[in-house]
């Protein structure tokens, strides 16, 4: 039961985009994407519940599945629990998006392609979370890009258009590098399953450090520009300040994890574990300690709000990266919750940035001010979020941060830790200027805003993700132990044989850390 | 199997291109309108007649119906029924559709398609060096005067003439090749010359350094020359944008399908023989083809990019694929095992398959749209005649971006397939020449997105054309918005549906087959 509701899980949504397609009327269009995404919500539900006893499959067994078998594309599924917590971000976000949409697209004559994007979109991100077949994520890793050039390229801003091609352009080069990967190492393996492919990159007898190296570079390649890392994140502020809220929110609070997902589950057991700590992944920790400070330091000085973010998100993922390559259990347990984290924050946020430029007709911060005198349900929102994605304590937003900073001091010492906290407190600075600069002081807007507050489908929309912020934070050790075993996998060396090496520094005994009593 | 049996679609094709012949004689109306239903009737009777032949081993006489035969044949005609489509007159008198003017012409337009088709059919089955050439100029000849005749304009005329001479020449350079290969070994039928040239390469299979006599080698490389003009293959790609400007639409579809096919089958073919069946070649073939390959598809996609005519920009792209097609020669020529060269001859024949419905769909869509100024031709060339068109036509616009996308090899499209089982044989050899190839060519798949996208941002955004949009409707003709709907559904579900993919891939891995004894 629970691998045929895996299978449906992806196909559902394409199916649904089959149907959306059809339907003239926006309204429908738009109910018809509600009801599609909301059940694929509860498949994910049902999916995810089943992960938490172990993995769920579907089409693992050879001849069993739908497949290519003159290129090895065969149609693998499985999810465990670091996937299942990525999925349910997902189907959680994509009724809230669909629900959120501005009523400005509604009014035009190709609603209906809009909301066939958004579920296309949908599936191909479920696709790439659940996917067990390397090529079959690589597919749907690459089918994220058509439904998201689509619908930046149509609705978007202005300069959608450009927009629309940096973003393409940037993350297809990335990951044309990793196919050149996956197709090498799938020979040497003679199947693209991931757990037979990241065995065989560890097994120096198929594989040789060299290789090894070129397959590391390969796959950072990809997702270091899906993520984005620094100097790779030049796509991303114009592609946020362009694409329509709706968008936005997706690319930001859910694509921006295939990056990490994609670095957690292929690139690092492929190109580093059970390797001893080298240049590659030192430079990989610069980069990221150069896209903390920098990235804090950029959103500083925006105006934009979908830029602030834009840029927070490039120093935040930084610290989510970082606790990656920290390759400890904490540390990777930290950075499942910080993606949760930051996409519950960044999604919540980026609604309600949509929902006052909606209202005041601009994102920017210095065309505005005092806005929380008439709107003062969106001012207590707008600053309880951005206390989440500060990392206030009680919220999800603590939980990954912390973990995440221990699994990095854990592995690479004080001294990195020390730089890689430096983007909370510049996260704080940045984002109590925006909230201070728009909600208080004296009340102005530009002219022709209505400043109303947030109406009834607004706090639909935002209440059950602060339900979910909340609840990360205050109790996450329910969390925390769904993926524990999963992400201690991912760590440990699938070739026997292999010592267990932490990165970079000296390993110190992490599993004693942040544990629960009776544990 | 008799002649008759063996050359069955060749006969329908060349029958119904003698009676359309005869038919364009007449004045009427009529005639002119039945003339593509007769076209596309034979289209589909040789199609149907190479379905339904089983194919044999027997290689005694000079044509063969061999699996790869059978492939080339059921390909060239099914994909031609896209062109039959594209041309067909809509206008009352059936002389023209907005993109093509044949005069009293229209009789012999589609006469002169299906004597391409017949070529490119008998090349595919052709097993002697005379066959094969004549095969190869029977594709040929026609596609100068389809380019002539498609529109009374200075353009075309010029671009005829230009393809003409400079197609005459490079049929010169292969019959040299031939000659020279005739020469060396005495015979002129495939296995005999196999036969002969064998002992003389000391049996080892695959590449080796010295021992292919010089004459060999020099034949190989005139008939690769000589073939390369009609894949447009750098250093033989000049004509190609002026061409394919200057043909109408549907004809610049044409012409990037069939003489590419032709070509390709054709060298697959010379490869094989010239390599004594054993694929043995001078190291310098072999360096030839890799650097043609990477100067191909770079010089295509970078000159791509600089083209303000959509039609050049395809033409352009159309250089880019052949140099993607020819990845695939390089890979089976450098393969060291029978099972790589089966995949490369495998992947090379799928790729064009692909190319052909991606081309189409691109090429009909342009049909399709109205231009925004009268000459040279009504329907879109620039970009500036697309742009918004999606906007417009949503349709067209969704089947512009299927093409596209395919064409840079987006999942969820045929041409995703098409590259990774092109990139997959140079990958798995391990060879670090055909791996740098393998990484060259995806690093092209990502300069070629910067056009492609470019027609479909195109598309879907009025840009900065100050011309208003013109009032004038799409071309209402049902076969032309037929042919492209059904080349973007053949994308897509050969994009997704994994069981149709996989048996076209099979029936790919056959034809190469073929060529390898199995």
């Amino acid at each position: 039961m629970t691998p045929t509701a895996l299978f449906l899980l992806v196909l559902f949504p394409f199916l649904g985009a089959a149907f959306a397609c059809l339907m003239k009327a926006p309204k429908v269009a738009r109910t018809w994407a509600l009801l599609v995404s909301f059940c694929t919500f509860v498949f994910s539900l049902l999916v995810a519940i089943a992960a938490g006893d172990g993995r769920v499959t579907w089409g693992m067994d050879p001849g069993n599945t739908i497949e290519i078998a003159q290129i090895g594309f065969a149609v693998r599924l499985a999810c465990d629990g670091v996937s299942a917590w990525l999925l349910l971000l997902t189907t959680l976000l994509m009724p809230l998006v669909i629900l959120s949409v501005s009523p400005k697209i509604d009014a035009r004559p190709d609603a209906r392609w809009f909301y066939t994007w958004l579920l296309v979109l949908l599936g191909s991100i479920v696709g790439c979370f659940v996917a067990g077949d390397a090529l079959l994520f690589y597919f749907f890793f690459e089918l994220t890009l058509v439904p998201c050039l689509l619908l930046i390229g149509i609705w978007g801003g202005p300069d959608r258009r450009r927009a629309a091609g940096k973003f393409f352009i940037y993350t297809f080069a990335g990951s044309i590098f990793m196919l050149i990967g996956l197709l090498y190492l799938g020979a040497k393996a003679g199947t693209f399953e991931i757990g037979a492919l990241v065995a065989a990159a560890q097994n120096p007898t198929l594989v040789s450090a060299n290789a090894r190296f070129w397959l590391a570079l390969a796959f950072l390649a990809g997702f270091l520009v899906k993520t984005p890392v620094f100097p790779l994140h030049t796509w991303q502020a114009p592609t946020y300040a362009e694409s329509p809220n709706s968008v936005t929110v997706v690319l930001a609070a859910i694509m921006s994890k295939l990056g990490t997902y994609g670095l957690l589950r292929l690139a690092i057991p492929i190109g580093f574990v059970g390797l001893p700590p080298g240049d590659l992944i030192e430079t990989v920790v610069a980069l990221c300690l150069i896209s903390i400070v920098y990235g804090g330091l950029i959103a500083w000085v925006q105006k934009d709000m979908a830029r602030i973010m834009a840029f927070s998100s490039v120093s935040h993922l930084g610290v989510c990266v970082l606790a990656i390559l920290a390759m400890n259990t904490i540390g990777l347990q930290g950075a499942v919750v910080y993606m949760l984290a930051h996409g519950l924050a960044t999604a919540a946020l980026f609604f309600l940035i949509g929902m006052i430029a909606d209202r005041t007709g601009t994102r920017d911060i210095t065309e505005m001010s005092g806005l929380f005198k008439s709107m003062p349900i969106a001012g207590t929102l707008l600053v309880g979020f951005t206390m989440a994605s500060i990392g206030l304590p009680l919220t999800s937003g603590f939980v990954g941060e912390f973990l995440s900073l221990q699994g990095v001091m854990n592995a690479m010492g004080l001294g990195i830790a020390a730089v890689a906290s430096l983007g909370i407190i510049l996260g704080a600075i940045y984002m109590l200027n925006m909230v201070a600069k728009i909600g208080f002081g004296p009340e102005r807007a530009p002219e022709g805003a209505v400043l109303r507050d947030l109406s009834g489908r607004d706090l639909f929309v935002l209440l059950p993700i602060a339900a979910a912020i909340l609840l990360l934070g205050v109790m996450p050790t329910p969390v925390l132990d769904s993926f524990k075993r999963d992400v201690a996998m991912l760590r440990t060396p699938a070739y026997s044989g292999l010592p267990i090496h932490s990165t970079v520094g000296p390993a110190q005994s992490e599993e004693a850390v942040f544990q629960e009593p009776g544990q | 199997m008799s002649l008759v049996h063996t050359m069955l679609p060749e006969l329908i094709l060349l029958i119904a291109a003698g009676a359309l012949f005869i038919v364009g004689a007449s004045k009427a109306a009529a005639a002119r309108r039945a003339s593509p239903v007769i076209a596309l009737v034979a289209l589909v009777a040789a199609c149907l007649a190479a379905v339904f032949t089983e194919p044999t081993d027997a290689r005694g006489a000079a044509v063969v119906f061999d699996q790869l035969g059978k492939y080339v044949k059921e390909i060239a005609c099914g994909v031609s029924v896209l062109f039959v489509l594209l041309a067909w007159p809509s206008s009352a008198d059936g002389s023209s559709n907005r993109s093509v003017s044949f005069g009293t012409e229209t009789g012999e337009y589609f006469a002169l398609l299906l004597v391409a088709v017949a070529g490119v059919c008998l090349t595919g089955s052709a097993h002697s060096l005379p066959t094969l050439f004549l095969g190869f100029e029977l594709a040929s000849i026609p596609t100068y005067i389809m380019v002539t005749m498609s529109r009374p304009q200075v353009q075309a005329q010029e671009a005829g003439i230009k393809y003409f001479f400079l197609g005459a020449a490079s049929s010169a350079v292969l019959l040299l090749g031939v000659a020279y290969l005739f020469g060396a070994t005495g015979e002129m039928r495939f296995d005999r010359i196999i036969d002969v040239l064998k002992p003389v390469l000391a049996g080892s299979e695959g590449p080796t350094f010295g021992g292919v006599p010089t004459t060999v080698t020099l034949a190989l490389v005139l008939m690769i020359l000589g073939l390369s003009f009609k894949l447009a293959a750098v250093p033989l790609h000049f004509y190609a944008g002026d061409v394919y400007q200057g043909a109408a639409t549907p004809v610049t579809a044409a012409i990037s399908f069939i003489p590419k096919i032709t070509a390709l089958v054709a060298i697959l073919k010379i490869l094989h023989v010239a390599g004594a069946g054993t694929w043995t070649f001078d190291p310098k073939v072999l360096k030839l083809l890799w650097i043609m390959a990477v100067l191909t598809m770079t010089v295509g996609n970078v000159l791509a990019l600089w083209q303000s005519n959509v039609k050049r920009v395809l033409a352009y792209s159309s250089v880019a694929h052949s140099g993607y097609l020819l990845v695939g020669v390089a890979a089976l020529a450098m393969a060291k095992t029978a099972d790589a060269r089966q995949e490369g001859l495998a992947s090379v024949a799928f790729y064009v398959t692909a190319y052909g419905l991606m081309n189409a769909a691109a090429f009909g869509v342009l049909q399709l749209l109205p231009a925004r100024t009268d000459a040279p031709a009504q329907t879109a060339e620039t970009y500036d005649d697309i742009a918004g068109a999606g906007l417009r036509f949503p349709g067209l616009g969704l089947a512009m971006t299927i093409g596209c996308l395919s064409l840079i090899g987006v999942p969820a499209t045929v041409g995703f397939f098409g590259k990774l089982y092109l990139l997959r044989p140079a990958v798995l050899s391990g060879e670090p020449m055909l791996v740098w190839l393998a990484v060259i060519t995806m690093i092209n798949a990502a300069i070629s997105a910067g056009y492609y996208l470019k027609i479909v941002a195109a598309m879907w955004t009025l840009g900065d054309a100050e011309a208003p949009v013109s009032a004038v409707p799409a071309e209402r003709s049902l076969p032309i918005w037929a042919a492209v709907t059904l080349s973007a559904v053949a994308i897509v579900l050969l994009g997704v549906v994994l069981p149709l993919t996989s048996h076209l891939l099979a029936q790919s891995q056959m034809a190469g087959g073929s060529l390898l004894g199995r």
